[in-house]
């Protein structure tokens, strides 16, 4: 078996050497380079905009801005279309860094100097700077493509049940802008050949992206082919076209020729989303014995003046535990900033910061182990519909991670453990997160040389899928992992499950699945009506794939390769369909993955700042495909969110509104020696209720429940609750 | 933006004397990030890596003269025995790469107040050696270099050739707080020096002023009180010595707000360092006694 092996990335070796190749390695002839001027202001208008010293600088094309653009055919659909307004459409200034003008030029030096000397009039008008600033204007925003889920969820009577709670808890959380600051800047390099666009793209998703292309440009979508092999870093930045992407073929269309936008490193921090700040009330009525009454679930995120985008931070809440009377809700509020998108992982990681550090103060109140507490509450059907689960381990995750993790060592008293001027907490904390799937098409083809060739359009964003979707069709037709190779990343490929939302390894996993199990059926039958093959004539269901070809299940020794079946009919590939199709709203069963993390924080008691030490985490995931790089991508996910808990946090200027730290000087995100043990278990059950390969999502639910883990930390070690992120050393003081 | 690559001291003076805006490069580790973010754009980069004088570095009469082109890197490998605490501060810069280009006459050219290698200069007593074409050498003590917020004495015609210092004739120290553990400028540090010969005490604050500067009153205060003859006595320091110093170290800051820290937070550490630096500083020299004697 190739599948759960763990074995190193397929792409490693060109990932260490340079050889792989990014979209900003693409090299196309004639290219001009393009440079996105963003707005120095927050709010107001282009009162006026001289571009003349700048078409007159050395080696500039063109200056693209409001006044003389070409028009878009249409405004493509949001939420993918990360903005609902177009770039450049007019004179209007929704925050600062929007663009304003497109310089293009021979070099990209060129272009970036020709952009100083353009020449802005403002017209300035009153930001609103913060989340602060737009509280009391919240709101609930209309059903539009932007708001994903349902702003308000409701069972019970969750006011009456609450008031009529014995134990209480009611707390304002807040969780602070955060950027994705993944490495690679975004780049788009777009050619015209007459209506037909080739365009490589940063994206983690060439099928979901193409069609808001065609759209925004009027041509046919088969007119245009988007490629993106591997993305350095998206967590959720690369899930949206962002106005970049559209200025790179309009730039095209004005100078004909091909052009590429790379963003800038800041331009990273204004140019593609953050995940936006919120503030969060959690209200938890519960009996003497933990028994959870009422849970009432606020949110209200910051968002844009042009679109109306969720922290969808409550949309988690009604499932996680089981709550008879229980109320979400998600409002929004217009701040002078770019609109947030997703980012990992959307919604759950700020609510559970909120959910699970208020049940931390529950069970505190209750003198009652959090553990404990989890598990009385534990939901054992899907609270929302009332269908079983599939595959739900998390009470078998709680007790491998608390064992490994040593949590009966605890001593409940806060500020009980010491070593030294070191104050010792240990923390724990539980997450959800619903598993999103999407049709996935693939092919595998096997070839006469005894190889096979995965072909779906998906994009390695750097999790592993290449590896272990390769192990899939590997497993799929008895071949070792070597023996297959990935064709991936073009639209001209079958369609996979876009690379965000964790849907990788459950649909376009599941894909390859049936289409390996589609190549070895074709293969079967080839075989089995040949009779030159020492099959011939065999029931195709006692056949099996076997190091290499095919064999009798019973009679290991009658069978032969593929090499020599595909050349003896003179066949030079197989090819395998599989086109995985999700169940609808109507599923046996509802789907999600589990998680929960223990942590040990060292704080010094003189210079409060927090260290974690050890980190213990184990996820329900189905099955897991591949050991290592699962292994990684679940530390990657805590790493990433031990930055939110204790470090990052992109601030608003409180009168501009502008992002104060919009660079990784000052944007910081953990480094090696922040990071103490980091251990990761699988309760392993495949789950063929959610797909034919039984695997689920890891990519999101490995980055849920960690702040609050290190929060409820804090407060055991120190008896300070902090309920406001970044846990900064000042916060304890 | 002209470039501008002398081979020679005396052609960099030159050059410097007639382009006064350009501005000197060493290991660029603060100019390129400036010019990067635009924060300037300046008329010309006098790049003064092939002045191969200034990697340089001697001991005369009991005195090092540094050359101002000499990388943290080698502070720590080749001076680590003799300048401590400036030492200390090179390990906390950035990663290896960037130790290997950065050098301390980068850091004074730029006069940040969070500069690394300022508070070991103040605490050590340094002086700086600028140069001008018309003027001859100035030698500027530290102490007196740092004017403002990236503002130093050096005149526009002027360029940092070396600094000096005496090698320690007693314990050093450096600690500094980061929002992480690495690769970070930060939040505050504190560098203390002890001077037995002359018993006296350095200190040099960083990150917590509008400059790097001296916290006098604590330097003065500490030296009155410490033991130096006997340094022997089996406590040392009197925890009220000890509490007091850290005060008037948090004292001699004006910190402010700012995306790194609280003002608040920055006085409270600043006194918590200086504790512990003294902790350590006058355990070493205990010993040292203990040794002789």
């Amino acid at each position: 078996m190739a599948i759960g092996k763990a074995i190193s990335r397929v792409e490693a070796g060109d990932k260490v050497t340079g050889a792989a190749r990014y979209t900003e390695d693409v090299r196309v002839a004639e290219t001009a380079h393009a440079v996105l001027l963003g707005s120095a202001i927050s709010a107001g208008r282009v009162r006026g905009i001289d571009t003349r010293r700048a078409e007159r600088a050395p080696g500039v094309l063109a200056v693209i801005t409001h006044l003389n653009r070409p028009d878009f055919a249409a405004v493509p659909p949001t939420p993918y279309t990360a903005e609902g307004r177009m770039p450049l459409v007019d004179d209007r200034i929704h925050y600062a860094g929007q663009y304003i003008a497109v310089v293009v030029a021979e070099t990209r030096e060129q272009a970036e100097h020709a952009a100083t000397l353009v020449v802005v009039d403002y017209h300035r008008t009153s930001p609103v700077p913060t989340l602060d600033a737009a509280l009391s204007q919240a709101y609930i925003p209309r059903e539009n493509g932007l708001a994903r889920v349902p702003s308000e969820y409701r069972r019970g009577n969750a006011e009456a049940a609450l008031a009529a709670a014995p134990v209480r808890v009611e707390e304002e959380y807040r969780t602070a802008a955060l950027s994705h600051a993944p490495i690679e800047p975004s780049s788009t390099l777009a050619y015209w050949e007459g209506d037909r666009l080739t365009i490589y793209d940063s994206t983690q998703s060439v099928h979901m992206h193409r069609p808001l292309v065609a759209i925004a440009f009027g041509v046919p979508e088969d007119r245009v082919r988007m490629y993106c092999s591997l993305v350095g870093g998206g967590f959720g930045n690369k899930s949206y076209s962002w106005p970049h992407v559209f200025l790179a073929p309009m730039a095209a269309r004005v100078v004909r020729r091909p052009v590429r936008v790379t963003i800038s490193r800041k331009q990273v921090f204004t140019g593609t989303g953050h995940m936006a700040a919120t503030v969060q009330t959690v209200r938890l009525g519960a009996d003497q014995d933990g028994r959870l009454r009422a849970l009432i679930h606020d949110s209200v995120n910051q968002t844009s003046f042009i679109d109306d985008r969720q922290e969808t931070a409550s949309a988690i809440t009604p499932y996680v535990y089981a709550v008879p009377d229980l109320y979400a809700r998600i409002r929004v509020t217009k701040v002078n900033t770019g609109t947030g998108g997703a980012m990992r992982t959307p919604g759950d990681s700020a609510g559970a910061f909120a959910l699970e550090s208020a049940l931390d103060e529950l069970a505190h109140r209750l003198g009652m182990d959090p553990l404990e507490l989890r598990r009385r509450n534990h939901a054992d059907v899907d609270p929302v519909s009332g269908r079983p689960w599939s595959g739900k381990q998390l009470l078998a995750c709680y007790d491998q991670a608390a064992e490994r993790f040593g949590w009966d060592r605890r001593n409940p008293e806060p500020g009980s453990a010491r070593d030294g001027d070191d104050l010792i907490g240990y923390g724990m904390a539980g997450g959800q997160r619903t598993e999103h799937q999407r049709p996935a098409q693939a092919t595998v083809d096997l070839t006469d040389d005894g190889t096979a060739v995965i072909r779906s359009s998906m994009v390695e964003i750097g999790g592993g899928g290449l590896t272990t979707l390769s192990q899939i069709a590997a497993d799929g037709l008895g071949l070792p992992t070597a023996a297959v190779t990935f064709q991936h990343g073009d639209s001209a490929l079958p369609a996979a499950a876009p690379t965000f939302g964790s849907m990788t390894s459950g649909s376009t996993g599941s894909a390859v699945k049936l289409a390996a199990a589609d190549a070895l059926r074709a293969a079967i039958d080839l075989a089995v009506g040949d009779r030159r093959s020492p099959l011939h004539g065999a029931d195709p269901d006692d056949v099996v794939a076997h190091e290499g070809g095919l064999r009798l299940r019973d009679r290991p020794g009658d069978g032969e390769s593929y090499r020599a079946l595909l050349r003896r009919n003179r066949i030079n590939t197989l090819r395998g369909d599989g086109d995985f199709q999700p169940e609808g709203e109507d599923a046996e069963h509802a789907m999600a993955t589990f998680g929960v993390h223990f942590t040990e924080v060292r704080i010094n008691r003189y210079l409060p700042r927090v260290r974690v030490v050890r980190h213990v985490a184990a996820f329900s995931i189905g099955r897991v495909l591949n050991a290592k790089t699962a292994r990684n991508q679940a530390q990657g996910g805590i790493i990433m969110r031990l930055g939110a808990a204790l470090m990052e946090n992109q601030r608003p200027d409180p009168v501009s509104g502008r992002f104060i730290s919009p660079a990784l000087t000052d944007y910081h995100v953990p480094v090696n020696a922040d990071i103490g043990e980091i251990d990761v278990i699988f309760v392993e059950e495949p789950d063929t209720n959610a797909n034919p390969l039984g695997a689920r999502g890891l990519g999101e639910i490995c980055a849920v429940g960690i702040c609050a883990s290190v929060a409820n930390a804090v407060h055991h070690a120190t008896g300070k609750r902090v309920r406001s992120l970044p846990i900064t050393p000042d916060k304890l003081l | 933006m002209a470039f501008l690559r002398p081979t020679t001291w005396p052609e960099a003076l030159a050059a410097k004397a007639e382009l006064p805006g350009a501005v000197p490069i060493q290991g660029g580790t603060d100019v390129m990030v400036e010019i990067n973010f635009d924060v300037r754009r300046p008329e010309a980069l006098l790049d003064l890596t092939r002045v191969a004088e200034l990697a340089r570095w001697s001991e005369t009469g009991g005195r090092l003269r540094v050359g101002a082109g000499v990388p943290y890197s080698r502070v720590i490998g080749e001076l680590g025995d003799r300048l401590p605490g400036l030492a200390q501060a090179s390990r906390t810069v950035g990663s290896p790469q960037i130790r290997n280009r950065g050098t301390v006459g980068g850091n004074l050219g730029a006069a940040s107040p969070a500069g690394d290698s300022h508070p070991p200069l103040l605490a050590g007593g340094a002086v700086i050696e600028v140069e001008s074409a018309a003027r001859g050498v100035r030698m500027i003590p530290a102490e007196e270099f740092y004017l403002g917020v990236k503002r130093s004495a050096l005149e526009p015609d002027e360029l940092i050739r070396a600094f000096h210092a005496e090698p320690a004739t007693g314990p050093q120290y450096f600690s500094k707080v980061g929002t992480r553990n690495a690769m970070v400028i930060a939040v505050c540090s504190f560098a203390l020096a002890l001077h037995p010969a002359e018993r006296r005490v350095g200190t040099g604050i960083g990150s917590a002023a509008p400059t790097p500067l001296r916290a006098r009153a604590a330097e003065e205060f500490l030296a009155a009180e410490l033991d130096w003859a006997a340094g022997l006595a089996p406590a040392g320091l009197a925890p009220g010595v000890l509490a007091r110093f850290g005060e008037l170290v948090s004292e001699a800051a004006a910190p402010i707000d700012d995306v790194r820290g609280t003002a608040g937070y920055r006085r409270h550490a600043l006194a918590v360092m200086a504790r512990r630096t003294l902790t350590w500083a006058w355990n070493d020299y205990r010993k040292a006694r203990e040794q002789c004697a």
